[in-house]
């Protein structure tokens, strides 16, 4: 038992060890061009030409999401690179900047509000995502929680269960076997939404990046015109099906189109 | 079979004309050695083909020139009254050179050979004289005899017939007519004729008429097995033909039929001979080694059309219109694509014309792209006028690159092509659909610039509109003015745009990761731990004392030396254990025995024990189990 006590010891010392020491590593890297996009977002702000305001906010964009694009990204970086593209008035970024930062966290406010107000910047027409049914209403923890979070629930449940399976089994305290039920059931819900919420699902969100958008009624440059507007950036939709050239897309309010494959980008990558 | 002719020298056989050459072939041989060395003699023969000549058939004349240098080619004349007839068909030049060493000696020697091909086509019956033909090289000049050949009809065969079939009435300049030509052959001939040739004046008239294309395939896409050799230019060419039975007059004939199209080029009134064919038939027989028939003596028959005119009308000039640039057909069609529809002005756009049609698509040409039924010149301009096209499954694509010069230009406008329908004899126009246009101006316009407008609130509860082209088409017009105006103006005043600026607040760690899965192992080993606590704590602890003691008395058993440890190890030993099998039982009894014989013996208790008791006491202890 004690050779099996200091074994365990050892592996959790050396595992955090490994873990402080690789991230630290890579922590250097990425904080280093964080804080040039925090200079370039700062530098924008002070800029009073429209012109370079722009492009320096596009800098810091382009920054930010180079940043989240190589990293452990964080919703307040998308956050930081949808406010830098919401001000260079690259509408379409800005919006998929919010909706990747709802992704990862989907109570952060700031990105619920910011892409609340990019979305008043479409032209009225532009179908928006419909509000949530009763389903969502009674599962709404599996909205307001994050993929990363309920991974994390999920995990801590599965170890307070075996915890207790473990003191009922070795220590025979039978007690611990009713506890144990209910982290499990906790591991089972988080583990269910998570199998619900499929790749399929998730990758399939897209929203427009390329400003006037033709949505044809075929995948060919020739088509025909679907709708009588082109589409804007910052619209949101779900991909159908991808060729070469064209993608079949749906918006908001089920009406579908080809638009080029350039013009959009897929919220989860 | 060439048969030759030579200029002959008659040779007077008299005595002393004799004897005087004799000197003067004597005289030379003794001038020779100091004579410079002269070239090789020249020589130039004639040959023809062997008779019998017919009209219409072509006559194979073959001059050649030996002795000449090889450089430069000998020049050649032909002269006589024939010489119009003539027409030289090609050159062969042959040059053999040799060497030979005799004697250490080295000579060598070149030979060369010049063979100029003619044919000559009988234009009727009658007697030809064929040459002299002069050939020059240099100050150097040889000329062939002559010779004479009859050349007679060849007689007329009803058992075949020649038809060429053209459509009547008025043809005009640029025009497809489809021509068919039909041989036709009776029972009694068939199987017996050879070395077919048809003649059609009108295919031979180049700078009048030209073949624009020959049917191939029959109506099912099959190739077609049968031809025709037809005379197209003075060169007898193969053409594939539909072969078909056809009864006329109470004969059964086998009708050789092939279609083509000719285009005639120049306008004019035009009297053609009637077309011809002549052919081979075989009046003698023998079997070849495979007992397949082969012709050795035939003779030559032939048929005839009867003649025609034809007259040749150019395109009005009066009443074409402005979109006319030479075609002639029907059913044109024009398409016209664009690359690309959202452009800012100046901005390059290619578009793709195609033309199809059952014309002369494949001459066809576009005209000008810029005109009033075309695009406007205030509206674009053309960077890259379309050149000569590409022609591929009946349809002719042009390119060309045009720029968009203003933004209020909406689409690229219909673009007209006008052909002549010579079966109507009227001109028809076909326009190309329009391409919506979203021009944007150059200039960049920013925040600032952008004027808030009302919220249409017709557009507000139906979202993107329109179900299908059509529908977008009616819609357009509407909604020129929409994308743009209907957009909110760009403010920022709803948006929190505060960042987050703690670099380490921005980074999340892939230590979550691990954490997670060192839950997972985490849990997987404390179940595996209270699985192994249980099962040890299942096991009965006096076995597990008796297996110590055992363990502690085979440790005391290894350290002792004395014959009475070893004996009371044993003994307690075997009193805690399980000795086993009747073998070890009595292995331990006699290990035991002699450990007390030892030690009984005088002044034994202390006496050790020898290695080989030891050792046998110590497989004895090994052997002791903890009781089951």
């Amino acid at each position: 038992m004690k050779i099996l006590r200091r074994t365990l010891v050892c592996l959790a010392i050396g595992t955090f060890v490994a873990v402080n020491i690789g991230a630290s590593r890579a922590h250097a890297g990425e904080a280093e061009s964080l804080v040039t996009a925090i200079e370039a977002y700062s530098d924008a702000q002070s800029a009073t030409d429209r012109d370079a305001r722009n492009r320096a906010f596009t800098r810091a964009a382009v920054l930010f999401e180079g940043a989240a694009t190589d990293g452990h990204a964080t919703a307040d970086l998308w956050v930081n690179a949808g406010n830098a593209w919401l001000q260079s008035q690259s509408i379409g970024r800005a919006v998929l900047a919010y909706r990747r930062a709802l992704e990862l966290n989907p109570r952060h406010a700031r990105a619920d509000q910011n892409i609340a107000h990019a979305r008043s910047l479409l032209p009225s027409w532009v179908p928006r995502k419909g509000s949530s049914g009763v389903l969502d209403t009674f599962f709404f923890w599996h909205r307001t929680l994050s993929r990363n979070d309920r991974q994390a629930i999920a995990a801590l449940a599965f170890l307070l269960t075996c915890l207790a399976v473990a003191g009922a089994v070795g220590w025979r305290r039978s007690a611990l076997r009713g506890i144990a039920i209910v982290p499990l059931i906790v591991w089972i819900g988080a583990m269910g939404s998570l199998l619900v919420e499929s790749d399929t699902a998730r990758r399939s969100e897209a929203v427009i990046v390329v400003d006037e958008t033709i949505a044809r009624a075929s995948d060919s440059i020739n088509a025909a015109a679907r709708f009588n507007a082109a589409l804007p950036g910052g619209t949101e939709l779900v991909v159908l099906e991808e060729r070469v050239y064209f993608t079949h897309v749906r918006l908001a309010n089920e009406r579908d189109g080809w638009i080029p494959r350039s013009s959009y980008e897929l919220v989860t990558k | 079979m060439l048969r030759s002719t030579r200029p002959r020298t008659r040779l007077l056989e008299r005595p002393a004309l004799m004897r005087a050459l004799a000197a003067f072939v004597m005289f030379v041989a003794l001038l020779a050695p100091f004579a410079a060395p002269d070239a090789e003699a020249q020589e130039v023969t004639l040959a023809l083909s062997q008779a019998p000549y017919y009209v219409d058939v072509p006559i194979e004349i073959e001059v050649t020139a030996e002795g000449f240098e090889e450089e430069p080619q000998p020049k050649i004349e032909a002269h006589g009254p024939a010489a119009r007839h003539l027409q030289l068909v090609g050159v062969t030049p042959n040059v053999s050179r040799s060497v030979r060493i005799v004697n250490g000696q080295i000579s060598q020697t070149s030979s060369v050979r010049f063979v100029y091909a003619y044919r000559m086509m009988p234009p009727g019956p009658g007697r030809y004289q064929i040459g002299p033909f002069r050939v020059t090289q240099g100050n150097t000049t040889k000329v062939t005899g002559l010779t004479n050949v009859a050349v007679e009809t060849v007689p007329l065969e009803s058992g075949q017939k020649i038809r060429v079939k053209i459509a009547s009435g008025d043809i005009f300049v640029g025009q497809r007519i489809p021509i068919e030509v039909q041989w036709w052959i009776s029972p009694e001939l068939r199987g017996t004729l050879f070395n077919q040739r048809i003649t059609v004046p009108m295919l031979d008239q180049v700078d009048s008429f030209s073949v624009d294309s020959v049917t191939e395939t029959d109506p099912q896409g099959r190739k077609l097995q049968s031809s025709l050799i037809i005379s197209v230019a003075g060169t007898p060419a193969e053409y594939p033909a539909t072969e078909q039975m056809r009864t006329e007059g109470g004969i059964e004939y086998v009708v050789r039929t092939t279609k083509m199209t000719v285009v005639p080029l120049k306008p004019g009134d035009y009297s053609l001979q009637a077309a011809t064919v002549t052919v081979d038939q075989a009046t003698r027989w023998r079997r070849d080694l495979f007992g397949s028939r082969v012709p050795t003596q035939a003779r030559k028959i032939r048929a005839m059309d009867r003649s025609r005119s034809l007259r040749v009308l150019d395109v009005p000039s009066v009443g074409r219109p402005s979109g006319f640039s030479g075609a002639i057909g029907t059913g044109f069609t024009i398409d016209v694509s664009a690359d690309r529809s959202v452009v800012q002005v100046g901005d390059p756009i290619t578009l793709t014309i195609a033309l199809r049609g059952d014309g002369s698509i494949e001459s066809a040409s576009l005209p000008n792209l810029i005109g009033p039924h075309a695009l406007r010149p205030r509206d674009f301009r053309v960077v890259r006028a379309p050149r000569a096209g590409r022609f591929a499954d009946g349809e002719k694509q042009f390119e060309a690159v045009i720029r968009v010069m203003s933004a209020d230009v909406k689409e690229v406008p219909p673009i007209e092509f006008a052909w002549f329908d010579p079966e109507a004899a009227e001109f028809h126009t076909h326009s190309s659909r329009p391409i919506a246009l979203s021009v944007r101006d150059a200039q960049v316009v920013g925040a600032g610039d952008v004027v808030r407008n009302a919220p249409d609130p017709a557009d507000t509860s139906q979202g993107v509109t329109g179900d299908d082209a059509a529908r977008d088409q009616q819609n357009r017009a509407a909604s020129d003015d929409t994308p743009s105006a209907r957009r909110p103006s760009f403010t920022l005043t709803g948006a929190d745009l505060a960042i987050e600026t703690d670099p380490d607040a921005l980074v999340g760690s892939s230590a979550n990761n691990v954490w997670q899965w060192g839950c997972y192992g985490a849990g997987v080993l404390l179940l595996v731990v209270a699985v192994f606590r249980r099962r040890r704590g299942e096991i009965d602890p006096k076995r597990t004392a008796v297996t110590k003691q055992l363990a502690a008395d085979r440790k005391a058993l290894a350290s002792s030396s004395s014959a009475g440890e070893i004996a009371d190890v044993l003994r307690r030993m075997a009193a805690s254990g399980e000795v086993g099998d009747a073998a070890t039982r009595s292995a331990l009894e006699s290990v035991l025995s002699e450990c007390d014989a030892l030690a009984y013996a005088p002044g034994g208790a202390a006496a050790t024990v020898n290695a080989q008791l030891k050792e046998r006491a110590s497989a004895v202890a090994e052997s002791i189990k903890e009781p089951a």
